[in-house]
């Protein structure tokens, strides 16, 4: 082929003009490509922001310095702080958690999914409020983290219902228990009566004895006269038996208004803050309401540790808690005796005053728990009792209250046929709660 | 393939045999060539069209195929390199780019070519502090490949040697490259 060089640069000219006719169509598709795409994103970033902004939690976006750089409307609405306040805060300045203070921006990282219930005072209104607040890191792009992401959650109405589902189980409780309270007070009742009656028709015949004793004047009356008349009463008897009959009276009328406080005790909504009790006295209260329950099957033994502080706790709360595990060792120990293994069984409840909090141990020689239920006993809705006898709430209900909730430990130790020993212990200190904790102090 | 390659193609031929000799390839390759339009560097063109010029080239020049594909890579490195500065700025050696080909410079060259198809490497680094590339295209471009590897040793100023091992079993389209570097 011969091309002259002319050939050659027209040809070049030729196509290098095509080329550039062709790039420039290709620029303006990826330009209109582009637009396309910004408008896309543009309308997603508007839709998450929507998002954000709908939602009924407050979040906070830091950067890696812990700066607030991105908050959403609700925000200052929980916090009571607006939103031009916020974007000038450090959110460890912001929110008192020891995690936040302590650590450092290379080991943000670590924090994934870090959550606490605090009391956060509303700045506008200085109400005190229930948070849950829930921090994780986030990346983007780089390696380490970009920043922390904080949701803060009114608990508010979820407390307040809390509460009460937890009145609601209190009165479930009284509900099962109250023929046996009845019958509690009911005999109390019967011998007051019976000796109300017997003082009612005994001391009108006293009364007139005084009245004639009164009016004696040793002419109409004679001394042999009031003899013979006291001799007709069995004065002797009387005199006896009258004292008794009223100190029987004042017995029964305490018992019965010891069993009325305990209920009343019991059955009180309770407060939504920590409030430090007397937890030998919640315990005797408890055992006094459950009296009916163990008392036909097992003898129950109170050893009170006297030593024991005061203890900041939700008084509701313990108090079902230890029901549900004397009601549960009532229960295991009837089963024994319906098993003919022997008449009655026993019950021990003692407390014991540790340096960092109080230790309750419940003990029954009732038939213990099966090795294959031992690790469900706290699951929600799991019993081993028959059909319509356990709910399977009760020992659930114990491990959110003494664990979730007081911040404390409860462990058993069990052998099938011998018995089991729950053992609960409440701190004095409670770092998971310790805005709720720093309150009730 | 992307048309960028087509025009580093067609500067090799131009730099390496003159102007002449492209438009002669080009003329012969044209009715063979499904795409009829010059090429241009963001679109993407069929394969086919890079083995007619490729067969064009050798038939017209009498050369060796291998030779031709290994010195158009060798070529083609620097003008490659040239699509990606600010990347290719944080590179100081042909063996901490040679790593990162799959990870970090196809990952750029998808974003600049949509689309682009680029070959798998698979790199280990020996204590030697050699490297081994497990080559990976159903392209059996692998002697290109190599040139560029070898281009790669030249942009940095530092002699490198290739040892190949190419599975023929697989028709060529897997390979290992054994990588040295000589200060």
């Amino acid at each position: 082929m011969s091309l002259t060089q002319e050939e050659i640069l027209r040809r070049r000219l030729e196509r290098s003009e095509i080329r550039v006719k062709s790039l420039e169509l290709l620029l303006e598709e990826k330009t209109r490509d582009l637009y396309l795409e910004q408008i896309k994103i543009e309308d997603a970033n508007r839709k998450l922001m929507s998002v954000l902004q709908s939602l009924n939690t407050a979040v906070l976006v830091t950067n890696e310095h812990m700066e607030i750089e991105l908050v959403n409307n609700s925000s200052e609405q929980i916090l009571g702080i607006s939103l031009v306040d916020l974007f000038q805060q450090k959110l460890s300045e912001l929110l008192p958690l020891d995690e936040l203070q302590t650590i450092t921006e290379d080991a943000f990282y670590l924090i994934h999914g870090l959550e606490r219930e605090i009391l956060f005072e509303n700045r506008t209104t200085g109400k005190k409020v229930p948070l849950l607040i829930s921090i994780s890191s986030f990346f983007f792009k780089q390696e380490t983290a970009a920043g922390l992401v904080c949701q803060c959650t009114d608990l508010t109405k979820r407390k307040a219902l809390e509460q009460s589902v937890l009145q609601a189980q209190k009165l479930e409780s009284i509900g099962t228990l109250s023929a046996g309270i009845a019958h509690e007070i009911n005999t109390p009742i019967q011998y007051i009566r019976d000796n109300t009656v017997f003082v009612r028709d005994e001391v009108p015949q006293l009364l007139q004895l005084l009245n004639e004793v009164k009016n004696c004047d040793g002419i109409t009356c004679s001394l042999d006269t009031l003899k013979g008349n006291i001799a007709k009463i069995d004065y002797d008897f009387l005199i006896e038996q009258l004292p008794l009959a009223l100190d029987q009276t004042i017995e029964g009328v305490n018992s019965v208004a010891k069993i009325v406080r305990s209920l009343k005790e019991f059955s009180h909504p309770g407060s939504q803050q920590k409030e430090p009790i007397n937890l030998n006295s919640a315990l005797e209260g408890t055992i006094t309401i459950s009296r009916n329950e163990w008392k036909y099957v097992a003898d129950l033994e109170f050893i009170p540790d006297l030593n024991l502080d005061l203890i900041p706790c939700y008084p509701g709360e313990l108090n079902q808690a230890f029901l549900n595990i004397i009601v549960n060792a009532a229960h295991a120990v009837e089963h024994k005796i319906k098993n003919g293994v022997f008449q009655k069984g026993e019950i021990r409840v003692a407390t014991q005053a540790l340096p960092d909090g109080a230790l309750i141990i419940i003990t029954d020689n009732g038939t213990g728990i099966p090795k294959s239920a031992q690790d469900k006993i706290f699951d929600p809705f799991f019993t081993t009792k028959e059909v319509g006898k356990g709910t399977g709430q009760g020992l659930a209900l114990v491990h959110r209250f003494i664990i979730d909730r007081h911040g404390g430990k409860v462990t058993f130790e069990t052998e099938e046929g011998i018995g089991t020993t729950f053992k609960i212990f409440i701190p004095y200190k409670v770092d998971l709660f310790k805005g709720i904790y720093e309150e009730a102090a | 393939m992307k048309g960028e390659i087509f025009n580093i193609i067609e500067k090799f031929i131009v730099e390496s045999f003159g102007e002449k000799t492209f438009e002669i390839i080009y003329q012969a390759a044209l009715p063979n060539l499904e795409t009829k339009e010059p090429f241009v560097g963001p679109k993407t063109y069929p394969d086919k069209d890079l083995i007619t010029l490729h067969i064009a080239l050798i038939q017209h020049l009498s050369l060796n195929s291998d030779e031709i594909l290994f010195k158009a890579g060798k070529f083609a490195f620097k003008l490659l390199a040239e699509k990606i500065p600010t990347l290719m700025a944080t590179y100081h050696h042909p063996r901490d780019l040679l790593l990162s080909l799959n990870d970090v410079i196809h990952v750029e060259v998808k974003k600049i070519y949509p689309g682009a198809i680029t070959p798998e490497f698979k790199t280990t680094l020996c204590e030697s502090g050699d490297v081994i590339m497990e080559y990976r295209s159903p392209r059996k471009l692998y002697t290109f490949a190599e040139g560029l590897i070898y281009g790669c040793g030249d942009y940095f100023g530092i002699i490198t040697k290739v040892t190949t091992n190419i599975d023929t079993d697989q028709l060529g389209e897997y390979g290992i490259f054994h990588v040295e570097f000589k200060l």
